[in-house]
């Protein structure tokens, strides 16, 4: 990951698109401060309320994790304990971070799986993860990502393993989730179609660098960068997309002021207010 | 168009017995009075969510589990409760290509005798089977060396290469692949499908293309067939299905795939869960989530009519509805 910039706001929802191993979740581990050995934050401040996350100890981060950000992963499935009931498990989080004794936990998580339109929730607090579909798995997770009202939510391609159906649900849920309680979102996704039906603002990952970055609409309707213009020709074209021989997109394809140089990488440029793009030269 | 491959009235149910104590004996009525035929020269796509009966209709129609009921015909032969010894010289004829290709393949065994068991199992010559492995292997887009290698050591794409040579060492007419590509990533799924499609062109295949992805069912597709708890619900050419679907289930499936532009945000959210295939509700199985549902689809169980000459739908109030496609 290099030269990475990205800023959230309260009740807006920014996605990082990219293809698998372009460093999406590496990034939502940063902010974190999860970033699995060796790796390391070489250089950057991450800011969350006036504080930079990169300068507290393991003690101070815990305090934020799962508490003031919180994250809801791709597989329910391995995310959620299978040994302990859901209702169990997202108590744990309430007892840990809101001290709250058992029964109110066990009131508060009830509710929380109604907010999040589970049915029948005082009953489904004693079902086990495998005893649930993967769409109503998906809501437990974020019932007990909601648990402790954070202000900025992170979810890691959260529909990725559901079907159409449930995917629309679960997206409409976290959307008026977010409007209710004011959290800023960020949506990371490898699918173009999500983005563009969820997000407010976009970055585009390609090697661990973000090429272009900005409002949805002027991502869009003004894509400057020759990989979000491979991106979205392949998405865009409806039936005849894939008529073309696929072919692997690397930087030789790019015209040469997008093109790293062995002196590094270009600068981020701006190309209007809100929509930025990496290159050598000022966008016309 | 010949018919290369109709299922008639077939069921299949499935029954799990509680061994715990306090568990229930139950019946998974996976595949229900089902009908459907595939020509020659057809890439039919099978769609429907998770637990609607796609891969058992699959299996069903390459006879590695019997019917319950119905008849099944492969190529004029009624196939439904054939010996497994008369099965055999059939089963050259059609072909299944897996979801997964990490489990699909042995890992103890080289690809040059994966590629190797079909002869055996069906007593071909041994004579040319060296040569027919390579073209095989080139076919597919693989290099011949590749036959001395093990399926750890190809990437997740390749892998499904080799599941697709394997089915291809027959000369099959008709490849059912379950969900070819949905294990693999997005520029390798498109490298996939670019392949299956010049393979059909090549060996003049037919396609069953079971997959829960409709925009990689639109793109290689001639035919789409919607299921929606064990039955077919509707079945057209694939540009009518999604410019003007005739099943209220098939314009949820349309409406909640995500258009790659802003501009064009979705207002409407499909609602309900997918219902177990053991608990089906009476009447239009669909009629709990469905937005036009009314009194007489509680108790009348629409069946599968035909429309046009080449359109089939499974809805009582198809007539009256004006539904969107994408």
């Amino acid at each position: 990951m290099r030269d990475l910039s990205l800023t959230l706001y309260p009740s807006q929802t920014t996605a990082l698109v990219g293809e698998s191993g372009c460093g999406k979740s590496i990034t939502a581990l940063s902010i974190l401060g999860l970033v699995p050995e060796p790796g390391r934050i070489v250089d950057g401040q991450v800011l969350f309320e006036q504080r930079d996350l990169t300068l507290l100890n393991q003690d101070q981060l815990r305090r934020i994790r799962g508490n003031q950000i919180a994250m809801v992963f791709q597989d329910p499935m391995t995310a959620l304990n299978p040994v302990f009931s859901i209702g169990a498990q997202i108590e744990e989080v309430l007892l840990l971070h809101r001290g709250l004794n058992r029964k109110e936990a066990r009131a508060k998580a009830a509710e929380l799986l109604h907010q999040v339109g589970i049915p029948n929730p005082s009953e489904r607090l004693d079902s086990f993860p495998h005893q649930l579909s993967g769409g109503m798995r998906q809501r437990a997770m974020i019932a007990m990502a909601l648990a402790c009202d954070p202000q900025i939510l992170i979810a890691d391609e959260p529909t990725t393993a559901l079907d159409v159906t449930i995917q629309a649900q679960i997206m409409h849920l976290l959307r008026t989730q977010q409007q209710q309680r004011n959290m800023g979102v960020l949506l990371i996704s490898h699918d173009l179609g999500i983005v563009a039906q969820h997000a407010d603002h976009i970055a585009l990952m390609y090697a661990g660098m973000v090429v272009e970055q900005g409002d949805t609409y002027s991502i869009f309707e003004q894509p400057q960068h020759p990989y979000t213009r491979h991106l979205l020709s392949c998405v865009q074209g409806g039936q005849d997309a894939g008529e073309a021989t696929p072919v692997p997109h690397t930087p030789a394809l790019w015209a040469e002021r997008y093109r790293p140089r062995t002196s590094g990488i270009p600068p981020m440029q701006v190309f209007n207010k809100h929509h930025s793009v990496r290159s050598w030269e000022v966008p016309a | 168009m010949s018919e290369l491959l109709s299922l008639n009235q077939v069921n299949k149910s499935f029954h799990l017995h509680g061994r715990a104590p306090g568990h229930k004996r139950t019946t998974i009525f996976a595949v229900n009075n089902l009908s459907l035929s595939v020509h020659r020269g057809d890439v039919l796509g099978l769609v429907g969510e998770s637990g609607c009966g796609k891969s058992t209709l699959g299996k069903l129609a390459t006879g590695l589990i019997p019917a319950d009921s119905g008849t099944i015909v492969f190529n004029g032969t009624d196939i439904t409760r054939i010996s497994s010894r008369k099965m055999r010289p059939l089963r050259r004829g059609m072909q299944m290509v897996f979801q997964d290709p990490f489990s699909s393949l042995n890992p103890r065994m080289r690809v040059r005798d994966i590629l190797a068991e079909p002869f055996l199992i069906h007593n071909l010559p041994p004579e040319n089977m060296r040569t027919q492995i390579e073209q095989n292997l080139l076919a597919v887009g693989l290099e011949p060396t590749d036959a001395q290698r093990y399926p750890h050591e190809f990437s997740g794409g390749q892998r499904q290469r080799i599941g697709i040579a394997r089915a291809l060492t027959l000369r099959p007419e008709l490849i059912i692949a379950d969900e070819p590509v949905s294990a693999l990533d997005l520029s390798v799924q498109a490298q996939i499908v670019a392949l299956l499609q010049r393979l059909k062109l090549e060996f003049s295949l037919t396609y069953v293309f079971i997959s829960h992805d409709l925009s990689v069912v639109r793109h290689i597709c001639t035919r789409v067939a919607v299921m929606y708890l064990g039955r077919i619900i509707e079945v057209g050419p694939t540009a009518q299905i999604f410019s003007t679907p005739l099943h209220p289930y098939t314009e949820m499936l349309l409406q909640a795939l995500p258009v790659a532009d802003p501009r064009q945000r979705k207002k409407y959210t499909p609602s309900g869960d997918i219902p177990s295939p053991s608990a089906i509700p009476p009447g239009c199985p669909f009629h709990p989530r469905c937005p036009y549902a009314h009194q007489g689809c509680k108790t009348q169980t629409p069946e599968l009519t035909e429309v046009t000459a080449t359109r089939q739908v499974a809805c009582l109030r198809h007539a009256e509805l004006k539904l969107d496609g994408i």
